[in-house]
């Protein structure tokens, strides 16, 4: 089966500066992908390049198996993009910005009235469908980004940092309407800080750092493959002094104090094994520890990533030799 | 898509009745004429400009009825001055206020990041900056219209000249939405300075016109009527379709200019402009008169501009872009080398121009036989003044992403250098100067032509040559990177053809 979205060593340099640098993935169809990154790790130049808006320096980006460089034209038939940053024409409604675009997208007569419809039913925009659409709120902006995005029913979608600068409230709305999406069958390929929305909405995750993928898969194999390199933590309180528990740690093997806790410590343990576990805890008992609480933290994907960066954070972004081709965008 | 969903209430108040549909424009409009429509006729701009225009008007004609019977003597000069307001408030709204509108057309969607939106859409760069384009001309022509009663209102006062100032009224509008499409192509430029200038330019020039012409006689009074004779002779009348289609053709191109440079990198917009460029300079060849030294000015202003763009246009485009230039065969590799998009294969066309110019001057087809050495003197010296912008650029100013930006940064620094040039030459009276600067100040070269008998037209032209091919070979080494990564496209292209 074709995937998705299919990018193949996608490289993309401007200047010296190498933006993206030997990406490659796959995303199969009905599938939601988060992808993640720091700023300037070169998520809105890929997400760029993979809506046609850009081209890439190297390598291979297909929608549906359609090359974006050789036909963007088919590409953009199949696909809906939301950009980071969305700003609305002023003297213009809600609804006739959904229409304008409805026409740019070639819709036209009862076909094009009841896409708009539909849209705006949708996005929940049609109570307000003769407001200007400059003086929406930032949520209500968001939606309407959205919505111009499915205007044409696309295969895929392409949501860079969909949720950003929404109240508590907008988010969880957003977050409920790309459920909707994913439900429907569509492909959506998405980015945003909020690793923990994403961890829960997504089935896999493409983490990406310096222009390089440094993780893909799904949340609970980031979490495993951050751990299985540092080690589980532990959580212990006592009911005496902690310096105690620092002692006791610097006999034993395979162990690491982490850090003092107000009534305890973290405690680094190289071994995951579960029987392993509970013999520390055992042994910390029988060595006379007034153990009162003893846990294994649970990562999240917040701290996964920042693991992550930290590993690779030391080498700036990567440079090549002075550029021989110049490279502009207007 | 399936039925709608049940949401989160909304911050709207639920009572509200669902927005219909707008209805206001049919379907085969150009979705961006629509956008722009919908928009333009709601800014405070046109508004503004519309009711002062109509509120104005209203008053002199109101004066001019007042002021006597149809066909009195006082009736025709109050005709007379209700022709000369109509044509100077008319003039400055679609002259000026109406073009300066279309400086910011591409350059609010770039600023606001909605042209990416657009160009995911169907819309073709072209569509996008035509439709733009096609807006402020639809309110323009709205503008026009609603004169229109005023003027036969003024016809019953008697006096008027139908034809010319019929004629008059085409030729603003002929005028003003050229000057609209200038400006809309020049919004595409990044430089709020280059935009600036550009709309100080058009001012200045315009301004210069009225003082020159009697607009602004007849404005105070002193002149009888707005007069536009109609053409005598056959010769008179190619003239004028000539300046009327050079006109349209700078509105074109500028148009394309703008396209080209919101484009994506998988369009070609180049080969198509490159060759209509050429076909003006053809038509030109054949529709106006020989004799006179309107042909060989009109020539060189059209090749100006084709230069100016191929030099300065962006190298990058992709592998798609050299699919159709294999299907000519053997003249593929010929052809692409002068056009294919971006200002390495630009100079080579430039340098094709040039040598094409310098042969049909020679031949005498430009210009009258007696003038031939002067004129030729003179293509030199305009191609060094368009060439060495380029070499500057790629050798100096690389580091300003919009290459035509840095084109006319360059060429605006050439202009002020040799402005001061001149100066100093004027004031110290070392004219001699003015020829020794002439290799890093071109322009400089115009004045020795003029004011240096002693520097006879084959040493200016001597000199002119070896400043041309010294900018062209200077530019032209700076473009062999780029040939590395033509071959490397080329290979992606015939890989593609090959599993295709």
């Amino acid at each position: 089966m074709i995937p998705a979205i299919q990018v193949e060593n996608l490289h993309r340099h401007f200047g010296q500066l190498r933006a993206v640098d030997g990406v490659s993935f796959e995303i199969p169809a009905g599938c939601v992908c988060g992808f993640i990154g720091s700023n300037g790790a070169g998520k809105t130049t890929a997400m760029r390049i993979l809506a046609t808006l850009d081209y890439p320096t190297h390598g291979n980006v297909r929608i549906g198996g359609v090359d974006v460089v050789e036909e963007p034209w088919k590409v953009r038939h199949r696909l809906g993009w939301m950009p980071d940053h969305f700003h609305v024409y002023a003297h213009m409604s809600v609804t006739e910005f959904i229409d304008f675009h409805a026409r740019a997208l070639g819709f036209r007569g009862a076909e094009r009235r009841q896409r708009v419809t539909e849209v705006m039913e949708f996005t929940d925009l049609a109570v307000i469908g003769d407001r200007p659409a400059d003086k929406l709120s930032k949520g209500m902006t968001q939606r309407l980004c959205l919505g111009r995005a499915l205007i044409h029913d696309p295969e895929v979608l392409i949501l860079d940092e969909p949720a950003a600068g929404l109240d508590p409230k907008a988010r969880v709305e957003l977050k409920h309407l790309i459920r909707l999406l994913a439900d429907e069958g569509k492909t959506i390929f998405i980015s945003s800080h909020i690793l923990s929305e994403l961890g829960e909405m997504c089935d896999s995750l493409v983490f990406i750092n310096h222009g390089k993928i440094v993780h893909h898969g799904d949340a609970q194999s980031l979490l495993r493959h951050t751990e299985s390199n540092g080690g589980i933590l532990l959580d212990v309180q006592l009911a005496a002094d902690p310096a105690a528990l620092a002692h006791w740690c610097r006999m034993q093997p395979n162990l690491e104090f982490v850090e003092t806790t107000k009534s305890g410590g973290r405690l680094r343990m190289a071994n995951e094994d579960p029987v392993q576990i509970a013999a520390l805890l055992a042994r910390m008992i029988k060595d006379g520890l007034p153990v009162i609480e003893f846990h294994r933290e649970q990562r999240n994907l917040e701290a996964a990533f920042m693991e992550m960066v930290s590993r690779t954070a030391h080498a700036p972004p990567p440079l090549i030799r002075p550029a021989s081709m110049e490279q502009t965008k207007p | 898509m399936n039925p709608p969903p049940v949401l989160i209430p909304a911050t709207a108040p639920a009572a509200a009745a669902p927005a219909a549909v707008p209805h206001d424009f049919p379907d085969r409009m150009s979705p961006i004429l629509v956008k722009e429509l919908r928009q333009g006729l709601r800014q405070p701009t046109f508004v503004i400009a519309f009711l002062c225009l109509q509120g104005l008007l209203c008053i002199v004609v109101m004066g001019a009825v007042l002021s006597g019977s149809s066909g009195s003597q006082a009736a025709l000069r109050a005709g007379q001055t209700m022709s000369s307001f109509l044509f100077v408030l008319l003039g400055i709204v679609i002259l000026v206020a109406q073009p300066l509108r279309g400086l910011n057309a591409l350059a609010s969607e770039i600023k606001n990041d909605t042209l990416d939106l657009l160009l995911i859409t169907r819309l073709s760069a072209w569509r996008i900056t035509f439709g733009k384009w096609l807006g402020l001309v639809s309110q323009s022509a709205l503008l026009v219209v609603a004169v229109l009663p005023y003027l036969i209102m003024r016809y019953y006062l008697g006096g008027m000249r139908l034809f010319p100032e019929l004629m008059g009224l085409s030729f603003m509008f002929v005028v003003s939405i050229s000057i609209t499409a200038v400006m809309v192509g020049f919004s595409s430029t990044p430089s709020v300075l280059l935009r600036g200038l550009v709309a100080a330019g058009w001012v200045v020039l315009l301004f210069t016109f009225m003082v020159e012409s009697r607009l602004l006689r007849m404005l105070v009074g002193s002149s009888s009527s707005w007069d536009f004779p109609p053409p005598a002779t056959i010769d008179e009348y190619r003239i004028l379709a000539s300046t009327v289609l050079m006109c349209l053709f700078f509105g074109y191109y500028l148009l394309e200019m703008g396209a080209t440079n919101i484009s994506p990198a998988a369009e070609n917009r180049s080969t198509l402009k490159r060759l209509l460029g050429v076909a003006m300079l053809a038509v030109l060849l054949l529709l106006v008169p020989e004799g006179g030294a309107f042909l060989g000015v009109s020539w060189l202003l059209v090749v100006a501009l084709l230069v100016i763009d191929a030099v300065s246009e962006r190298p990058d485009f992709t592998a798609s872009v050299l699919r159709p230039f294999r299907r000519l065969g053997p003249l593929a590799k010929p052809v692409r080398l002068l056009l294919l998009p971006g200002w390495p294969s630009g100079l080579r066309f430039a340098g094709v121009l040039g040598v094409v110019a310098f042969l049909l001057g020679q031949a005498g087809y430009l210009v009258e036989e007696s003038g031939i050495d002067e004129f030729i003197a003179f293509v030199t010296l305009w191609f060094a003044c368009l060439l060495m912008p380029a070499a500057v650029r790629v050798w100096f100013l690389g580091k300003i992403r919009n290459p035509f930006t840095g084109y006319m940064v360059a060429l605006i620094g050439m202009l002020v250098v040799g402005l001061v040039f001149a100066l100093i030459a004027d004031t110290t009276t070392t004219t001699e100067i003015l020829f020794w600067v002439t290799p890093i100040c071109p322009v400089c070269g115009f004045l020795t032509l003029d004011n240096f008998p002693y520097r006879d037209e084959e040493e200016v032209f001597l000199l002119g040559m070896i400043i041309c091919l010294a900018y062209w070979v200077a530019a032209f080494v700076r473009s062999f990177p780029h040939s590395r990564r033509l071959a490397e496209l080329d290979r992606t292209a015939s890989m593609d053809q090959t599993n295709q």
